[in-house]
């Protein structure tokens, strides 16, 4: 027998000329390659051109002010959707049109996984592409400073969830229609449950929770994204730079002295007037959430929680006084950040030349409708009784991880993950990797195929079973 | 304490009073028997000899709505437009200073356009009187709700005033139930100046409106006494800055003419008891003038952050 000089080549080898092969076709492609190309970059024009909202000055009405313009939390969602819609139609046909070749190269042998490496490979360079022209494009156009590696990161994270997921449907799905007709029912979910158009507090009863995002909306990489970019763009900016720890700073205060302890006093009020009503278990729950808050507060009971009359008394005498010294304690503490603010300010004045110079660095730098979005001004509930516990709902991206996972109020600027303190826009992008390894995952060991086909072999039986 | 905290509030509405005693003193003038003085009324004769009720009750003026049904019967001072600060100067406010001492002024200027009934100005009067109050962490329960009840019933003028006054109330009782009568001072100072800038601005002419010139004369207790409240807080940098507001102003008073005048007590038509007379401060046409120059500065310094 001659010996057999072919040989299947590694891994690695398939891997670059299945690439070879997908970027000399493409190339060829001159149609797609424009398309490709500038679809993004247009679309970023025409989105932040037409968000370019000009509020306008005292001196020229029709100027544009960065830290005016309404339209940045809707340019931040519509710049997740482009990039969930340009990074699936990239990647939707891909292996659908590769089917004729894949059946002839079936009996080969060739590497499934290489072939799917070097589609990811190639997509995943043109999202970069894609993606990076949109955001300096249209952060250009919008004029938002010192964040492009931010956008960028957190829209190309997005991006590759929309590959992994184009090419999931392409490699489960028998025509091409049929792929088409599915992207809306993927996209469509990924605005609502964005947290943007809807707010997460006024879904549904059924879906939402009372403090955090609902959990369906954990799947969605726009909810991911859209808190990373909104964070990102209140938290990290110029402006926000100087003040952030110390605003952080005054809104505890302020939230203890403005919204907890008047809370505590009114539920020690409350206690007091159920004293000798019989409603023993109240009076032991509103102790416990006393206790605990004010013990969150650095204050030790000298008397312990009971049922007896005597000690209730005490204990609302003591928490009375205790809750009295506090306020004035926080008003003086209150005072001293608002100070420690203005030497801040006062900084940047020098720094800047004048207070017009301060002013006009802050305009170009802070945005008016994203601090609104993220400290939730809209929402008039700033603290919430939740099982027992009094929950802080006030300004949520200046307040602190607890959660060892994570799980979190919307907008938080920091979240924990195995005990240790993440910035939101890490830890979102990496979660959004989670999902894409995910569908990598499924994208590898062809789920979708599998489970579309096992649905129809059920349905196949049945049809036996019936007929028999 | 409480007188304090009371008169430290009347203060802080009252820019409104310095308008409205000039609105008084304008409606009055034809009609020397009736209460000249505008002010507190009482009907127990022995607290004349109380020096501290005197001294503490004398300015505890009549509230907004009262002002704003007495203007409304009567009818006769004339709106003069664009003496306010704009609205949109409040974003050059950038520190604790400019904040407190504007938020002040807007609350006079609210009162000012409330009382003039210029419903399409209050609700951006009351949104920056809110926004600054934010900045400052003053949190007036339902102020959000206010404003947007003002903004649905900027047709109806009772709603307006009595949000408005709702607004103001509350403001009040947050500043004293929180122990902020170091920034109450603050803000009242500029409340004053703005209210005493808006009627020397109405007064073109000295000669014309005596009665107002004396009403503005009689400011000199109500200076004396917020200087008093301010100089508790003297080692508050916001408190320091208002002290030499006050001073300068002072200082001009007491360069005025006392006279002596034997101290009434009179029944008005409703019979109640009608404090007149004491120490008359007298303004001169060039002393005026100079007054009013002052005044201008102060507020024009106040309101540029200078």
């Amino acid at each position: 027998m001659p010996s057999v000089n072919f040989q299947i080549p590694n891994r690695f080898k398939q891997f670059l000329i299945f690439s070879r092969r997908n970027i000399l076709s493409k190339l060829a492609n001159k149609q797609y390659l424009l398309i490709s190309l500038l679809e993004a970059p247009i679309l970023a024009f025409i989105l932040a051109y037409f968000s370019k909202y000009n509020a306008g000055s005292t001196n020229n009405p029709k100027a544009y002010l960065f830290i005016e313009n309404i339209n940045i939390p809707a340019y931040m969602l519509m710049s997740i959707i482009v990039a969930l819609f340009i990074g699936m139609l990239i990647s939707a046909d891909e292996i659908f049109n590769d089917r004729k070749i894949l059946k002839r190269e079936r009996f080969l042998n060739l590497s499934h996984r290489s072939y799917i490496h070097s589609k990811l490979f190639f997509l995943f360079v043109i999202s970069a592409i894609q993606t990076l022209s949109y955001v300096l494009i249209g952060n250009y156009v919008l004029e938002i400073k010192g964040l492009t590696f931010h956008y960028w990161i957190v829209l190309y994270s997005v991006a590759c969830f929309a590959n992994l997921l184009g090419l999931v449907i392409s490699s489960g799905l028998k025509s091409s229609i049929a792929i088409y007709i599915l992207i809306p029912f993927l996209i469509i979910p990924q605005i609502l449950l964005s947290g943007s158009i809807i707010k997460f507090d006024k879904l549904n009863t059924h879906l939402s929770s009372n403090i955090y995002p609902p959990a369906i909306s954990g799947l969605m990489p726009s909810r991911w994204a859209f808190e990373a970019i909104a964070v990102s763009q209140f938290r990290y900016n110029n402006y926000q730079n100087y003040f952030f720890e110390i605003n952080k700073k005054e809104s505890i205060i302020s939230y203890r002295l403005n919204h907890l302890i008047p809370k505590l006093i009114s539920i020690n009020d409350e206690t007091k007037s159920l004293l000798g009503k019989g409603n023993k278990n109240e009076i032991i729950n509103n102790q416990k959430i006393i206790y605990k808050q004010l013990k969150n507060l650095g204050y030790q009971y000298k008397t312990s929680i009971d049922s007896d009359n005597e000690t209730i008394s005490h204990f609302i005498v003591q928490t009375d006084k205790h809750l009295n010294r506090l306020k004035a304690e926080y008003s003086k503490k209150l005072d001293a950040v608002l100070y420690q603010k203005d030497t801040i300010t006062n900084k940047l004045v020098e720094k800047f030349g004048s207070t017009a110079g301060f002013i006009n660095f802050r305009s170009k730098n802070h945005n008016k409708a994203v601090a609104n979005l993220v400290l939730n001004t809209d929402n008039q509930q700033n603290i919430r009784l939740y099982n027992n516990d009094l929950i802080r709902l006030f300004e949520p991206v200046y307040q602190s991880a607890t959660n060892k996972m994570g799980r979190e109020q919307f907008f938080i600027s920091e979240k924990k993950l195995f005990g240790k303190i993440f910035n939101t826009v890490y830890y979102n992008i990496l979660i959004i990797w989670s999902l894409n390894l995910l569908l990598y995952i499924a994208l590898l060991y062809n789920v979708l195929y599998i489970i579309l086909n096992r649905f129809k072999l059920k349905k196949t039986l049945m049809a036996i079973i019936k007929n028999k | 304490m409480f007188l304090r905290y009371r008169l430290l509030y009347t203060i802080l509405i009252g820019s409104l009073l310095i308008i409205i005693t000039g609105v008084q003193a304008c409606k009055l003038k034809d009609n020397k028997t009736e209460n000249t003085t505008g002010f507190n009324q009482v009907s127990d004769t022995t607290l004349l000899n109380n020096d501290a009720f005197l001294k503490s009750e004398f300015y505890n003026f009549p509230s907004a709505k009262e002002m704003f049904v007495f203007i409304e019967q009567e009818n006769e001072l004339n709106y003069k437009a664009g003496i306010t600060n704009p609205a949109s100067n409040y974003q050059q406010y950038i520190d604790t200073k400019s904040k407190t001492l504007n938020l002040g002024v807007y609350l006079a200027d609210l009162t000012y356009m409330t009382l003039y009934n210029r419903t399409s100005y209050i609700y951006d009067y009351f949104e920056v009187v809110q926004f600054l109050s934010k900045d400052l962490r003053i949190n007036i329960p339902f102020s959000d709700e206010s404003l947007m009840q003002i903004k649905n019933n900027l047709s109806n003028t009772d709603s307006v005033i009595f949000y408005s006054e709702q607004h103001s109330n509350a403001f009040y009782d947050y500043m004293v139930v929180n122990n902020k009568n170091h920034t109450l001072g603050v803000i009242s100072t500029g409340s004053y100046i703005e209210g005493l800038y808006i009627i020397l601005t109405m007064i073109d002419n000295y000669a014309d409106y005596p009665e107002v010139v004396q009403r503005i004369a009689d400011q000199k207790y109500t200076f004396e006494n917020l200087y008093l409240n301010l100089q508790e807080f003297k080692h508050d940098p916001n408190a320091k800055a208002a002290i030499v507001y006050v001073q300068k102003i002072l200082d001009v008073y007491d360069k005025l003419e006392v006279q002596k005048q034997q101290t009434t007590l009179t029944r008005d038509k409703n019979k109640h008891m009608v404090i007149e007379g004491g120490e008359k401060i007298v303004f001169t046409e060039k002393s005026f003038v100079e007054f009013k120059s002052l005044i201008k500065t102060l507020r024009n310094n106040i309101i540029t952050n200078i």
